[in-house]
């Protein structure tokens, strides 16, 4: 066997194994330097990442595809990963955390989700699901003492293991219809046991599977673990299980569903339509009534699901792209919002929205970040959100779903509410009389600098990511 | 099908064993329970303390430790079905696979994790 | 062999759908994290028969990939449950309660 295909994974779980073997012989104080190799391993996954031939045939014994979408999902993983990286290292040392286990799980978790990227199995990818989910779980209740951080990740680990539970019950199915596990032979064999008698039991499956698959990506009716796991959870882990966690769940949905049950779309794509329009709408109408940035976030982040589910439910290559476009877009968004939410609470722990009153005048720079990002959620011009959600009407009008384009329209307008609120406290309400300026350390302020190029860069041209993104989605409806 | 019969019949007689002690046993008891009635055993000590007393947090930690190891170990099942086929390649894999649990373990003796304080 | 012991395929999968089923309730319930902790278990063992019986009945020329997803789903169980363990014994220490319903600082 040629082991050659996932050196970038060995790499990242290398790391990952060399951090949990370093932690205990140095003091927490003292573990700055964790930061930069796993940064350095990250980097270096991603380098071996870009140097593979994307050939699409299989390795490891049909495992693994090395695909244009492999290779994209990656170097995602890699960069959101890297991200998180530099703006956690000093919200864990300055509470006094092992910074080497909190960066270990974060490898780890990282390793899964790529796993699941280059699957072409859903033995592997079920294996890369639940690397990636236990990792999430205990990232969600690592400051321990804290009573929300432990809450959530005891909620998020029941949810999640509930759904993992039902995934497999649906898969188990899936390999009893057609004798295979491999994605492509599910193509074939499930088109065929339709027609064979098994209709019932197809059904049963591919239900199963969408609801566990909506689970894992909170999409509303089965989101309502999801605010309480992202409010509780550390500021940094909030941010990467919205990215991480979410885009994982999509790379689930794409390669089983899209891929492995294609031929049955006319059949589920209504239902995946249904379930978006529903998730922006629960999505967006809760977050108007939030007080905590982070929860507000988190109903935020269920509306962006349903846009993104857009994509998906009309099953045309357009829908698949835009939909891979939405999620870089949402990449850069979401982690530039959590990297100014975690710069602000280094030392503050406040994640009211009252909180942010007169940032505009206490920190122009992380105040306007953070409006742009917003910007960037409703979808304003010259942003990475604008480009994501054109893309995304565009496919719905092409599929024939006009009315799920009308719905993204409409949620944007309702998003503006509770986007204003946070704009309008940071630059009209009167900042307190004890808030100076907010003092942000190097690697805060490189991960803001870079999710502001990306938002701004994927808003102004976009070019290349529409190709990139059509390219790596090519494979995925056949 | 005879097996089956069989079962159904042990199913149904333990069905109906059961459903006659619960549902009998109150009306031939007596109406007042005082004194050495309401003890667990009738005769011989007297018990010292409740039958469900709460385990030490510690106890389950150590146990959870060694539910890891055990389920761990079923690797090695296939590798060992299959050993002479995999050979040295094999061998290698299941050394890696060893080592990275054992830095696991030295993680968890490092951290305190094995003591029984 | 397989007919000389009469059992058919539905037998097994009877099983692991009344399995299922049972485990779901607990886990639906909520009544105590350890209960829906239980309950998932019940759940991922009705998939390792369903796996198990699949790949004897059903596709015995690659019979090995079921057994060995039963494999993966047994170890994966392992480690879900020792994290939810660990979790459910944080939480008892820091509120004295595991009831699922009672676990409610998070609300907005």
């Amino acid at each position: 066997m040629n082991f050659g295909a996932v050196w970038p994974e060995i790499v990242v779980s290398g790391v990952g194994t060399l951090l949990v073997a370093l932690d205990p012989f140095v003091s927490a104080a003292r573990q700055r330097w964790f930061g930069y190799v796993c940064l350095a391993g990250l980097l270096l996954a991603g380098l071996l990442t870009l140097g593979e031939p994307v050939g699409g045939g299989s390795v490891l014994g049909g495992m693994v595809t090395l695909d244009g979408f492999s290779m994209l999902f990656r170097l995602i993983f890699l960069a959101a990963a890297a991200l998180v990286v530099l703006l956690s290292l000093d919200f864990i040392l300055q509470r006094g955390k092992d910074l080497g286990e909190f960066l270990s799980l974060l490898c780890f978790a990282t390793t899964g989700a790529m796993v699941m990227a280059i699957s072409r199995d859903v033995v592997s990818l079920y294996v890369g699901l639940e690397l990636l989910s236990i990792s999430s779980y205990v990232l969600a209740a690592f400051l321990r003492d804290e009573s929300g951080s432990h809450e959530a990740g005891l909620k998020y680990l029941l949810n999640g293991a509930l759904a993992s539970a039902i995934l497999l019950f649906g898969l188990s199915l899936t390999y009893g219809l057609t004798g295979q596990t491999s994605i492509p032979a599910l193509t074939h064999g499930l088109a065929s046991a339709l027609h064979t008698g098994y209709a019932p039991v197809v059904w049963l499956a591919v239900g199963m599977v969408l609801a566990a698959l909506a689970f894992k990506i909170a999409a509303a009716p089965f989101h309502l673990w999801a605010p309480d796991a992202y409010e509780g959870a550390p500021t940094p882990v909030t941010g990467y299980l919205m990215v991480v966690a979410e885009t994982a769940g999509f790379v689930a949905l794409l390669r089983i569903v899209d891929t492995g049950m294609g031929p049955l779309a006319a059949h589920w794509g209504p239902w995946l339509a249904g379930l978006a329009i529903f998730t922006m709408t629960v999505g967006n109408v809760t977050a108007l009534w939030q007080r905590n940035i982070k929860r507000m976030l988190a109903y935020s982040s269920i509306a962006q699901v349903g846009y993104v589910l857009v994509g998906l439910a009309v099953a045309t290559p357009g829908g698949v792209s835009a939909a891979i476009f939405y999620l870089v877009a949402y990449l850069f968004t979401t982690l530039g919002a959590f990297a100014v939410i975690a710069a602000l609470s280094v030392r503050d722990p406040g994640d009211a929205i009252t909180d942010y009153a007169g940032l505009g005048r206490r920190s122009p720079a992380l105040a306007v970040v953070l409006t742009v990002c917003l910007a960037s959620y409703v979808g304003i011009p010259a942003t990475a959100g604008f480009m994501g959600k054109l893309a995304l009407i565009g496919a719905a009008v092409h599929g024939g779903m006009a009315w799920l384009a009308v719905g993204i329209a409409v949620n944007s307008a309702i998003s503006i509410g509770y986007y204003w609120t946070v704009a309008r406290t940071m630059w009209v309400d009167p900042a307190p009389a004890d808030g100076g300026a907010v003092a942000v350390s190097p690697a805060g302020a490189t991960s803001v600098a870079l999710t502001l190029v990306g938002v701004v860069f994927l808003g102004i041209l976009p070019q290349a990511f529409f190709w990139l993104s059509h390219w790596a989605g090519a494979g995925i409806l056949r | 099908m005879s097996e089956y019969q069989a079962v159904a019949l042990y199913l149904g007689v333990a069905a109906v064993v059961v459903f006659a002690v619960t549902a009998g046993i109150g009306r031939i008891r007596a109406a007042r329970q005082t004194g050495a009635s309401r003890m667990p055993y009738e005769c011989g000590i007297t018990g010292a303390e409740g039958a469900a007393p709460r385990f030490p947090v510690r106890f389950y930690l150590v146990a959870m430790l060694f539910v890891i190891l055990d389920v761990e170990a079923i690797a090695f099942y296939p590798w060992g079905v299959r050993l002479r086929a995999l050979g040295a390649r094999g061998l290698e894999d299941m050394a890696v696979f060893a080592v990275v649990l054992a830095i696991g373990y030295a993680y968890v003796w490092k951290k305190g994790g094995l003591d029984w304080r | 062999m397989i007919a000389a012991q009469g059992i058919p395929l539905v037998a097994f999968l009877a099983v692991a759908a009344v399995l299922f089923c049972i485990g779901l309730f607990a886990a639906l319930r909520r009544a105590n994290a350890i209960m829906v902790l239980m309950g998932i278990e019940l759940m991922l063992n009705a998939v390792n028969i369903n796996l198990v019986a699949f790949s004897r009945y059903s596709a015995p020329a690659d019979a090995a990939r079921g057994q060995a997803f039963a494999l993966f789903v047994l170890a994966v169980a392992a480690a879900e449950a020792a994290v939810g363990l660990a979790l459910v014994i944080i939480v008892s220490r820091r509120r004295n309660t595991i009831e699922v319903d009672k676990i409610d600082t998070l609300r907005g």
